[in-house]
Order: structure tokens, then sequence, then C-alpha cells
């Protein structure tokens, strides 16, 4: 058991055009990729959409990384294709597959290039209140923490002579117990020394706060804002036309 | 990422059996006669379903010992290059598994979903001979995957005879004392005596 796939989800600090951008626009990058990928289920049409996010991956440097959380992805795929083709169809299941691996690029996309500080102040000059903001943040923030010690722990216990690496989904399942025992202590201690470390900083003492950075929606934000949006439209168009389209993006496999 | 690290994940070693597989059932243009004209065609069956599950069933299903034979000979070379890729029999099984079974799958859930009444009267014999099949398969790639590890064990007993050799080749002794050494240390532990010197006399190998 390895828990490598979460690094596909951690932010990294690179020098690209995603990188530089906003966090708010980043975050409406995410949203409006997810409802297009919920307007359509035709494989084509979703195709195209994951077609669409692949210049973005190779711009912002994240191919790698995006081949990993697809990857971590293989078993529900092969549980919707299963499930999907014994009671629906079998092009159904490859356009939910599609429609997954377009709302997990979208948001893998999205982590990748969000540093939790200015996710914390983005979501602030969206009027969300501060505390909700921080502890959104931290939540966001402790996720690859956490995923390190879950491994330190994996190692740990192997070290012990534990066979974390047996196979078969009872004894991953069992597996799981040595693992997480010890990390739901170790979350729950560190909640406490964070409250308190929060707390001796005066932590909500005053509710006008300033901030040592700021962050600004500058040209390039407001060009990729205005493209996102003129890709929904579009994307609502040809749902809302769907019957006058080209054939072709109405195919779908026979079975 | 090496050829190698590219050929040892699933979906591309999946991809080229199956591969494999087509172009050799289409060179030698085998063809497994489905008898769905005896049975009643469902309403919403479309000609194209039909011909997608004739097009699967030449892929695994036989009828006679020669249709068995040629399906021997085609399945099994395709299921040796799990067992050449990786050095363990349970990956290489498991992957010869996962390759028999999507075609077999999509074939019954195809039937069943669109022509059941085929599905019906025909499953439980066709199910057999998939099984026959597949364990075959599977043993085949067990057993040629342990046949090769023993092969490939003789290896590593050579090298652990190196290793001996080389321990014994390291193997010291401090001139003052006579304390023996794994190894060769710049100090002795007993008398604190410097090893380092390069003098014939002070330094004294055991082997």
């Amino acid at each position: 058991m390895s828990l490598e796939f979460l690094n596909a989800f951690k932010f990294m600090k690179k020098d690209s055009f995603l990188h530089n951008l906003d966090p708010r626009t980043k975050l409406v990058f995410a949203v409006i990729y997810t409802i297009s990928a919920l307007l359509f289920k035709q494989i084509i049409l979703l195709l195209l959409i994951l077609l669409s996010l692949i210049p973005l991956i190779l711009v912002g440097k994240l191919f790698k990384q995006w081949i990993k959380s697809i990857r971590s992805l293989a078993f529900l795929m092969l549980f919707i294709i299963i499930l999907n083709t014994l009671f629906l169809s079998l092009s159904f299941a490859i356009a939910m597959i599609i429609r997954i691996c377009v709302m997990v690029s979208a948001f893998s996309i999205f982590f990748l290039t969000v540093d939790p500080n200015d996710l914390a102040l983005s979501l602030i000059s969206m009027r969300i209140p501060f505390e909700i903001a921080f502890a959104f943040s931290l939540a966001f923030r402790f996720v690859p923490t956490i995923a390190i010690e879950a491994q330190n722990i994996l190692d740990a216990q192997q070290s012990r002579g534990y066979e974390m690496q047996k196979k078969g989904l009872i004894s991953q399942i069992k597996n799981l117990f040595p693992l997480l025992i010890p990390l739901i202590i170790c979350s729950i201690r560190r909640a406490f020394n964070v409250a308190e470390a929060l707390e001796s900083r005066a932590f909500g003492s005053n509710k006008e706060r300033t901030y040592y950075y700021t962050i600004k929606y500058t040209l390039k934000d407001w060009l990729f804002t205005i493209y996102l949006l003129c890709f929904l439209i579009l994307l609502i168009i040809v749902r809302i036309n769907f019957t006058i389209m080209p054939e072709i993006l109405k195919w779908g496999l026979p079975v | 990422m090496s050829i190698l690290k590219v050929l040892k994940i699933r979906f591309v070693i999946f991809l080229i059996q199956i591969s494999i597989l087509i172009l050799t059932i289409n060179l030698f243009d085998y063809k497994y006669y489905l008898n769905l004209l005896f049975f009643p065609k469902p309403s919403n069956t479309t000609e194209e379903q039909i011909v997608i599950i004739k097009w699967l069933a030449n892929y695994i299903l036989y009828k006679d010992w020669n249709d068995l034979f040629f399906m021997y000979t085609i399945w099994l070379p395709i299921s040796i290059i799990p067992v050449l890729i990786y050095n363990n029999y349970k990956r290489a099984y498991s992957m010869n598994f996962l390759t028999f079974f999507f075609p077999n799958f999509f074939l019954y859930a195809f039937l069943g979903n669109y022509y059941r009444p085929y599905f019906n009267a025909n499953f439980l014999n066709l199910f057999i001979k998939t099984i026959i099949l597949g364990i075959t398969i599977i043993l085949f790639s067990i057993g040629l995957s342990l046949a090769l590890k023993a092969i490939r064990r003789s290896k590593p007993e050579l090298q652990r005879d190196d290793l001996h050799m080389m321990a014994e080749l390291i193997r010291s002794k401090c001139p003052q004392c006579g304390t023996e050494f794994e190894s060769r240390p710049k100090i002795c532990y007993n008398c604190n005596t410097d090893l380092t010197i390069k003098s014939g006399d002070k330094f004294i190998d055991t082997v």
C-alpha cells in the first residue's frame, strides 16, 4: 500500500501561467469544468472537454501529476465499467469514466496550483467569514502533512514486521486499522496544538484584520475568466440545441 | 521513464495482448458460428449489437477440438508476455486473468443484455468452455513463471558466493593485539593502534 497518489493533489510551487493566476480564477475554472462535464453524457463531447484540459495541463507543467491523479482512479474506473455494462451500457460507462476524469483533472489542477495561504485570502475576498476561510485553508494545508504522516506510520508498522502489502480486498481493509488508529490520534493531538497556537496568538480577537500579502485580479485573470465563461456559454448553447447538432457529437457505442 | 517501466504498466500490457489477439485471430480468419437464428431476436436489439456480440465470440468461444486447439495456440503464446515482463508469478497470472476476463465479461454481458433467449439457453455450455480455457491459461502462466523463477534462481546464488569471497578479502587483523575485524578499520578499538599506516608489517591480512 502506498500513499504516493496523494502527491497528485499536493501544491507545488512552479513558475507557470496557471500557477501565476489568481486562486479565484482557478476556482472558477474548476467549477466551470465540473458543470460542463455534468451537462453531457455523450462520449465525444465529454472527450472534447477532457482534451481541452490537456493544453492547460501542459502549460502548467503538471502532466506527471495529472497522470498520477488519473491512475489513482483505476479501481473506480474498473468498478464503473463492470457495473454500467451489466446494468446499463458500455457507452454510458465510458462516458461516466470521461466525466469523472474531467472533474478529477479540474480539481487536481486547482489543488496542484493553488497555495493554501492564497486560497484563504481568495475566500476572504469573496466575503466568506475569516474563521470559515481559515478552517478551509487549514484543512487544505494539512492534507499533504497527514499524507506524509500516514506514510511514516505505514513504514513504522512495516519495520515492526506488520505485513501491509498483503493483497486482497479484506486484507487491505484489515491493514488500514494499524494505520488509521495512530493517524487519528496524531491528528487529534495536532489539532490541540494548532488550537493552542491560535489562542496564544489571540485568534479572533479583532474583527478587522489586515494581511501581509494581498491578491489581485489581474488582466490575465480577467481574460482567462472571460474565456471560461465563453466556454461554458458555448456548452450551454450546445446542450440547449443538442437536437440540431451534427450527428458526430451524438455518437455513442451501440452496446 | 524507461521502456521496461512503461511495459510493466498493466494497461500497456493489456493493450499489447489484446492487439496481438485481434491481429492473430484476423490473420487466421477464425470465425465462431453463433447460432442466433434459432432464437427470437429481441425487439430492441439492433444489428450493430449483434455484430459486436459475434465479433467478441470469435476471440473466446470454440466449437470442437480443432477450435479448442486453435484457441490454445493463440491464447497461450499471448499469456507468455506478462510472464516474461514480470518476475512475479502472481502478477503474471493476475494480468493474464484480467486480459482473459474482459472479452469474456463483455460477451456474456452483451449476450445477457441484448440477446437474452440465446443467453438463457446456452450460458452454462459456453461458460464451461470459457472456464476450461481460462483455467488452462492461468495454470500455464503460473507454471511458466515458476519454471523461469527456478532458472533465474541460480544467478543470485552465484552472487551470494561472490559476496562471501569479498567478505573474506576485506577481513583484517590488528598487528598489535591480534584483534580480528570483519572490515578494514582505521583504528583498532582494542588497543587504539592506528591501522591506516601503510607499512607492510603493521597491517596483517588474514586472507
